[in-house]
Parts: structure tokens; sequence; C-alpha cells
């Protein structure tokens, strides 16, 4: 049947074929699907679904396989991949939108709204992989958020097929609207769980004219929050801040062989943006302001060589910190956890004291502008302390940014990873009735739960 | 390299994978194999891995591993280092050993 709907070359079912599909980023393994199928069209992913959903049949839809919750893993049933839904189909630049299909990767995109002089702002560090339609799923962010804030600020319109097979438009191409539900904005972040998207209308802006990059490294959490506060509190537009830990310098050092001062606990990293003439009177300013928040050095980037080595030591960290990994079969289990800005330090405090009492091997970094803490926990899988204290490490996190007033998950999802923790959130915020409604939703759209099953509500 | 000093070499390489999906649109065999997830260096990785562990037979994994044209341009965007080129190579000289010849 699935031949008949989208041809014989489109539908893989050797499992030498298949079998690279049943994992992604994350740590989890998932069970082999029955086939791999290969749509182009939203009536064929119409036929799929309708033909799955008489029959009872989990549909995965996978677009770069990049999660790192195992949002795209497989547990068994039919795996749609997005990669031949891979067209930009119109820009208008005059409405401030583009409109593309799921598989495009972001960097793509990004590359291709560049010769307008325009850009799609959501980045997440993935973005050489990651597409349009799993950002939108996991409602990804990244390095801009701090001035562009996430993927649900950026999606204006999409088309879905439900899981009976009916498609359907949720928003459209304006940026306001009020008429009734926003089934657009409840879309992103879904994970899957609610339809698959087919086309998706974003909005667009311009890429700014100039850019100053400012590094400064500080000896403890509250002198990174002072200048965290302070840089906030003024007009300077900021478009990235960025934190790195010690040992995530350490790391950086090592394998990029960029220094950084004695004594320093922290490095802070961030963008000034605008016109060139604010540009440079924004960076004045902010330089003068963390002048006054007692940093170790600090300084601008001169040139552009300079701005790529200082984003380097940033961008770079992943790789960095996987390469201290103490051997091959150790894996890196990312924290995502978010927190208002202002209480980043009494959080970091928090969690750095946990890692050094439990002797758990992390380090941190990320989004700091954006309250949004990263961590790469090492943990040997094979071995059942390590897993369980890097879990529990992750579990500790989660609920410290809670208790902050803050979230388990920032711009990665929940996916099989994070589901107790959700769970966890919800309760201490006295809002569990959340996962009712989250429920109740699911089964308005999905009465059947083929979609993405066994994800963010975890049994299946 | 002996035949242990490969498999110890293709296990050590595998395992630094951790499929994030870089590599994948770096792959100009990927790219002329219609898109095809098989033709990406991460599954070249993740069935040198297979191969090792008995869930994938060297038959099943020839044509992903003959594919690869040695360009190293995944290596470029590879956060961990993974010089999948490297990894075909002995991959290769594994399936021969296995197997007769590189054809099915």
């Amino acid at each position: 049947m699935l031949v008949k709907i989208v041809g014989k070359e489109n539908v893989l079912t050797k499992p030498e074929d298949i079998a690279p599909y049943k994992r992604d980023a994350s740590a989890f393994e998932g069970e082999t699907p029955i086939a791999v199928v290969l749509p182009s069209t939203a009536k064929e992913v119409s036929e799929i679904l309708s033909l799955c959903n008489e029959n009872n049949v989990p549909v995965y839809v996978r677009g770069g396989g990049s999660s790192l919750t195992g949002s795209s893993v497989p547990l068994g049933g039919i795996v749609i991949s997005t990669k031949r839904f891979d067209k930009i189909l119109e820009l208008n630049i005059t409405d401030r939108y583009v409109v593309v299909e799921p598989g495009v990767r972001l960097d793509d995109l990004n590359y291709y709204l560049s010769k307008y002089g325009y850009m799609y702002p959501p980045d997440p560090a993935s973005s050489i992989a990651a597409t349009v339609g799993g950002s939108i799923s996991t409602n990804a962010g990244g390095l801009g958020g701090v001035a562009y804030g996430a993927t649900k600020n950026w999606v204006m319109g999409l088309e879905v097929v439900l899981a009976n097979g009916q498609i359907t438009f949720f928003g459209g191409k304006t940026l306001k609207r009020s008429a009734g539900y926003d089934l657009a904005s409840l879309m992103i972040g879904s994970e899957g769980t609610l339809g698959v998207i087919t086309k998706a209308i974003l909005r667009i802006t311009r890429v700014p004219e100039s850019k100053t990059r400012i590094v400064a490294y500080y000896r403890s959490e509250d002198e990174l929050g002072a200048a965290l506060k302070n840089l906030r509190d003024s007009d300077i537009n900021i478009t990235m801040m960025e934190f790195l830990d010690r040992e995530s310098m350490e790391s950086v050092k090592k394998t990029l062989g960029i220094e950084y001062p004695e004594g320093a606990e922290y490095m802070l990293m961030i963008d000034v943006s605008g016109s060139s003439d604010e540009t440079k009177r924004m960076s004045s300013a902010a330089l003068q302001i963390i002048s006054g928040t007692s940093p170790i050095t600090f300084r601008a980037a001169s040139n552009k060589a300079e701005m790529d080595a200082f984003y380097s030591a940033r961008k770079g960290l992943y790789s960095s910190t996987l390469l201290q990994r103490s051997s091959p079969s150790e894996t890196v289990i990312i924290g995502d956890i978010v927190v208002p800005p202002t209480e980043v330090p009494a959080t970091l405090k928090e969690i750095k004291e946990y890692i050094r009492s439990h002797g758990v091997h992390a380090v941190l970094f990320g989004h700091i502008g954006d309250g949004n803490i990263h961590m790469n926990i090492f943990a040997d899988m094979a071995n059942e302390q390590s897993k369980q204290s890097a879990f529990d490490l992750l579990r500790e996190s989660g609920i410290i940014a809670v208790k902050h007033n803050g979230s388990v998950s920032a711009e990665h999802g929940i996916g099989m990873e994070k589901v107790d923790l959700l769970i966890e959130e919800l309760k201490m915020k006295n809002a569990s009735v959340n996962y009712e409604l989250m429920k109740a939703i699911k089964n308005a759209f999905d009465p059947k739960n083929i979609l993405n099953r066994g994800k963010l509500f975890g049994a299946r | 390299m002996n035949e242990e000093e490969v498999l110890a070499y293709l296990k050590s390489t595998s395992e630094k994978c951790i499929r994030c999906g870089f590599c994948v649109q770096t792959c100009p065999s990927w790219n002329s194999h219609g898109k095809l997830e098989y033709y990406s260096p991460r599954a070249r990785v993740t069935l040198t891995r297979g191969m090792l562990e008995g869930s994938v037979s060297p038959e099943d994994a020839v044509e992903s591993i003959y594919s690869c044209n040695t360009c190293r341009r995944c290596l470029v965007e590879c956060p961990t280092g993974v010089d999948t080129a490297e990894l075909v190579i002995y991959a290769r000289y594994y399936i021969n050993q296995k197997l007769a010849g590189p054809s099915k």
C-alpha cells in the first residue's frame, strides 16, 4: 500500500536501509521500524497517515535526526522522512516571510536568505543538520535567543496533515491574527505528536549591518550575574550573550588553543549589533558597563579574524568537550534548563555545588542572556553507576531550575528523556492539570495515538 | 595493522560518533544517492558498529561502505573528529575478510 502511495523507490524496507533511522543524536536507541517512507507532497503524507491511522500503525517523523532527547527515534511503526520536502517555495520581502518545506535545513535556508540581506533567526548549534520541521517541533532556540527568542516567535503559519489524513492550515501570512485558538502555536514544540508539518510560513528579518563582539572573564557567578544584569538593563542591542565555565574554557584551550586568564571561572561573550554608527556607540557603552563589573580582563574583538576566534570558542565547545571524553564509549548527555536571567547566578551556584559534592563530570555553558544553561554531562552508558549519576544530575538541575521559576527544557524538548521531569515540573508548579490538558489535546488531534507514540507522554 | 588491531580501531572509531548528523549534508555520495541516510557518513559509522556487534551483516553494509569516495568533507564538520574516510578503508578490509569481494 505504501508503495502505491509514494512509489517503490520511496519505501525502504531492507534492514540495512532502515538501520540508520533507529537512532538520532540522543542516547536512546529505538526499535526497528517496519519501513521508512519518503513522501514529497502533503497529499502523499495524507494518504500514508490515513492508512496508518486505519491500521493503528505508529508514525515517527524524522528531519535531520539531530534530536538530543530522542524525539525522532522510532519505536517500531513507520518512519516518515521529510528529506524530499526540501524546497524553498516563496520569498516575500515586503511582507517579511518565506514559505518553505519542512525538510529544508536551517543553514541552507539562511544561506538562501542571506543573498537578500535577510535571515531566519532561530539558530540552534545543530543548524547544519537540523531542519525547519524538526526545529519547529522542538521549538528550537540558539545563540541569538537573547534578541530573537525561539522558533515560536518566527512561525506565522503551518500546513499540517492530521493523524486521520486530513490536510489543514494553521495561522497564515499575517503577523497579527486574533481569530480563535492559535493552533499554529500549539504545533510548535509539540514534537510531532499532533500532526505532520508539510509547509511552513516563517518570519524573516534583516541581517544587522554591523556587529561587535566583546569578551570578559569573571571570578564568580555573582560578578557574571552583575554583568548580565547591567547589560540587560541598558539600551544596548545585544544579539548574543553566551557563557562558558572554567571546565569549558579548559576544553577549548586544550583543543583550540584559546587561552583564558588565571583565576577565571567564567567567560562572558556578547555581540552588539545594529547600524555601523549604533554599533560603535553601543559597543563603547557595553565596554563601559563591563569595566564596572570587576572583570579579570575584557576586550572587544578588533577585527573579523578575532571575532571568529572568540566565536569558535563557543561554537566549538561541543566538539571540544566531546574530545575530553575519557573513553570513546562515554556518552555526553546534554542538559537544557532555563531560568529568568536574574536567577542565573544562584542557579549556577546550586548546580556547581551538586556537581562538586557528587563528583559528576560535567561542564556548563549556554545562552546566559535568555537564562538558558546547558550542561554536557559525561556518562559511560555501559557503567550503571556512571549512567545513574548523569541522569541524577540531569534531574536535579531540572528541579533547581523550576525552583528558580524556570523550566526543565528551554529548547531541546522532552522526547523520551524528560517525561518524568516534565511531570515533576508541573507538580512543583501546582499545575499537574496541565498534563491532563495536554493529553486531552493529544486525544483530540490523534485519538489512536499513532503520532510519535512514546514521546512527551512516555507510556505507549 | 593486524586483524585484531583493525577490529580495535573500527570499534573505538565508530564509538566516537555521537550521531549528530553534521556530516550528512556535506557528503557528495549521500547527495548523489537520493539523499538516503544509508549513503551518509553517519550511516557508514553506524553500520560498521553494527557489523562488529553482529546486528548488521557485511553484505548489508557493503554498498554503503563502498559508496564513500573518501573525500573527507565529513571530517571537517565532525564535532568528535571521526575520520569516516579512514574508517571506511578499514571497514572495507574487514568486509573483504568476511566476503569474497566488494560486490554483493
